[in-house]
């Protein structure tokens, strides 16, 4: 929940002053095929908002996003699509949130907060698979709603790096229902720095987790076909109905409409695509078969958009590798600053290049210096949210500036524990004698040894015990080394170096006089170190155990 | 996240070789005491983490006073001549500094001919974030001459390494400690050690 709630607070928390948010361009394009747009409206009788119908539209119209042109071309389509509602919830959440939200009226009334929610659920959870961590969210949560997606650019620029997908062919989600779908899912909002193929069929799954906790039977039909497209169903007619149903879908979460918008995104989708691409690819596809005419029209709309000179074939895979090719060739020349991105492209993928392209959003400016800001910040929320699993209770904090705060505050308390440490140490033994006049333990030979550099430390420490305590240093030394030994790292060595001094070695007698005249102020420190507020049980458990120690 | 066992094992091995020779058997007070151990524990930390910026700052700043030298020395043994060496790659040039120096006199003449029209929530709030940012530099060795991004993958790291430093030197002290029943009853051996 933390990251949700970090990442979905991070949009507001722009370190510099955010990009001003034209409002959307009406920019409606003149859609061929408007008999098939009819149509699809038709077939879902919804309402329809125009500010979205022109959000979208001038999604369509804007440059084609870089869409990975896999082995399923709907895949593109549906990534693109899903590219661009995600951009048009990113630059027009406002302007969105408030329409669906006037539109919104057969839909169950949704907090503004689930899709940021599910998507970091997926994000966590598709990171810590890809980490090898356990999974310790669900990504479907039940209870999510569906509510503007506050995209969180850097959230969605993590999840593309994590995504192991990113540049792989279409095939090789086959069978990782999972992991695509939270890495596609991560794409929506990335969708115009990143493409990756499969984070499309990712966000797509997303959305349809979504309609499917929303109880919307169709999404969940799509979700399957969208999975047995992965499986390698390539039948453009079937990508492209699942790929168009798919898009709907996530075109309505990223976009962070509520349900009732999603027909009306599904609507305008379905216009948008239907009246630029007119492809005969309709027909196949009476009801919801517009869905992947649409997509195919949309893309080769965004094709033709963004590069009127690209021929958009009317197969959809023809149309996706011009679409990849012009997205890379759009990013290029749309955008002044190009810094080396992921961008997966469905043909052959293209040699690494030294410079990351990336795609402006729509509605925000594309020169240069807003394009670097943006994914100047991406990085920086990026690594914000690292400190906020590394700093202790930073869970609820969100915000920049209180997350930074409990960075320095935290950072000044390890410095000023460091500090006590070493008081301590110096006055633990000051007759200790490192010397290396040790006295190896027999077990010590016994023992293997994996790295000579191993036998190092374990002679130091022998030594530092043996040397006051000669009679017990052995079997101490003995522990100590085959506790570092067997896992080379702290914690057996820790806990043999409790079961040695439960052994009772003798006290001190040197470091008697010192510790019980710094005892007391010892333990102050101590209560003030607890007063810090670490906030972990463990500090306490540690701090009160120099108490009892003392 | 944690520390590699790489870095605890080089950590452990040369704060012990730095307590040996610093430390051990010589007469000096508390205080002296106490400072060349947390100097011994600061640069095997640095060494153990040799490829980040912070260690290499940290490094030099502690090579800085004279008296520290000795034990440096002895710590780094051959690394000594190429940690203490400013790296000049990732000091700004003093040409640059001035330009951003410049810079920021610059856009804070600008922002006080803009405060006259009034803090809106997000400016306070950009602001908070820079004076924090500052704060954050000056804590991070060798941050101040680091953009944001490359500070907070600095601080991130040498948060990791300070937790091992603090749980290394908390083993030390349970370790060399006066043994007590108490200590050895419970199993949280693992709790401190994250």
């Amino acid at each position: 929940m933390e990251k949700e709630r970090f990442c979905s607070t991070t949009p507001p928390l722009t370190w510099q002053s955010g990009n001003p948010l034209p409002p959307p361009e009406p920019e409606m394009t003149s859609l061929p095929g408007a008999d098939r747009f009819h149509n699809l409206n038709w077939d879902r009788p919804m309402d329809r908002s125009a500010p979205f119908e022109s959000a979208l539209s001038s999604l369509v119209s804007s440059p084609s996003s870089n869409l990975a042109t896999t082995a399923a071309s709907d895949s593109v389509v549906l990534h693109e699509l899903i590219c661009r509602l995600g951009s048009i919830c990113n630059s027009d959440e406002i302007s969105l949130t408030s329409c669906y939200q006037s539109a919104n009226t057969s839909c169950s009334s949704t907090p503004l907060n689930s899709p940021p929610k599910l998507n970091l659920s997926m994000m966590e959870h598709y990171q810590q698979s890809s980490r090898g961590l356990p999974v310790s969210r669900n990504p479907a949560m039940p209870t999510l709603h569906l509510a503007p997606f506050t995209t969180d650019p850097g959230f969605a620029e993590r999840a593309v790096r994590f995504s192991c997908f990113g540049g792989r062919s279409y095939g090789g989600l086959t069978g990782q229902f999972g992991l695509p779908e939270i890495g596609k899912m991560s794409r929506v909002s990335s969708s115009q720095s990143f493409m990756g193929s499969g984070c499309q069929m990712g966000i797509s799954d997303n959305g349809q987790e979504i309609a499917m906790q929303e109880g919307v039977q169709v999404e969940m039909e799509m979700r399957y076909r969208l999975g047995g497209r992965m499986s390698g169903s390539s039948t453009p007619d079937n990508g492209e109905f699942g790929g168009g149903q798919e898009e709907s879908s996530a075109d309505q979460i990223t976009a962070g409409g509520e349900t009732s918008s999603r027909g009306n995104k599904e609507n305008n989708a379905r216009k948008r695509k239907a009246a630029p691409k007119g492809k005969g690819k309709e027909a196949p596809l009476s009801s919801s078969g517009t869905n992947p005419s649409k997509i195919a029209e949309e893309e080769d709309s965004n094709a033709k958009r963004s590069k009127p000179a690209e021929t958009n074939g009317t197969d959809q895979d023809v149309a996706a590798k011009p679409k990849a090719e012009q997205n890379g060739g759009a990013s290029s020349g749309g955008d002044a600053g190009q810094k080396l991105g992921k961008e997966n492209n469905a043909k052959p993928p293209e040699p690494p290049k030294d410079y990351i392209h990336v795609r402006a959003r729509r509605g925000q400016a594309t020169d240069s210096h807003s394009l670097a800001e943006r994914v100047r910040r991406e990085k920086i929320s990026e690594r914000m949210k690292f400190l906020q699993d590394l700093v202790p209770g930073c869970n609820k904090v969100t915000g920049k500036a209180v997350m930074l705060d409990e960075i320095i505050n935290y950072v000044q308390s390890l410095q000023r524990q460091v500090e006590f440490l070493s008081m301590k140490l110096a006055t633990v033994n000051p007759q200790l004698d490192f010397s290396m006049e040790n006295l190896l333990p027999k077990d010590m030979h016994q023992a293997h040894r994996p790295l000579p550099t191993q036998v190092y430390p374990l002679e130091a420490i022998s030594t530092a015990f043996s040397c006051p305590h000669q009679p017990q240093g052995n079997p101490l030394q003995s522990v100590v080394t085959n506790g570092l030994e067997n896992q080379c790292s702290l914690n057996p060595l820790n806990s043999s170096l409790r079961r040695s001094l439960n052994m009772q070695l003798p006290p001190f007698d040197g470091s008697g006089d010192a510790t019980s005249q710094l005892g007391t102020f010892w333990e102050d420190d101590l209560q003030s170190f607890i007063q810090m507020g670490f906030g972990q049980s463990q500090e306490n458990s540690f701090s009160s155990q120099g108490f009892h120690g003392k | 996240m944690h520390a590699s066992n790489s870095f605890t094992e080089i950590f452990l091995k040369h704060m012990l070789l730095g307590l040996q020779n610093g430390v051990a058997s010589k007469n000096m007070s508390f205080l002296q005491r106490k400072r060349a151990i947390k100097l011994t524990a600061d640069v095997a930390m640095a060494f153990a983490k040799d490829g980040a910026k912070w260690s290499h700052a940290l490094i030099m700043n502690l090579s800085k006073k004279t008296e520290n030298r000795t034990l440096l020395r002895s710590i780094l043994g051959r690394e000594y001549e190429r940690l203490t060496k400013p790296c000049l790659s990732w000091k700004m040039p003093r040409a640059k500094k001035i330009l951003q120096r410049s810079f920021k006199m610059h856009s804070r003449i600008k922002k006080g001919a803009r405060q006259l029209r009034g803090v809106n929530a997000a400016s306070v709030r950009a602001g908070a974030a820079v004076t924090r940012t500052k704060v954050l530099k000056r804590l991070v060795p060798g941050g101040e001459h680091l953009d944001d991004s490359s500070l907070l993958e600095e601080t991130l790291d040498y948060v990791i390494s300070l937790r091992a430093q603090v749980d290394l030197m908390h083993l030390l002290v349970k370790a060399l400690d006066v043994p007590n029943p108490n200590l050895c009853n419970k199993g949280e051996s693992g709790e401190f050690l994250f």
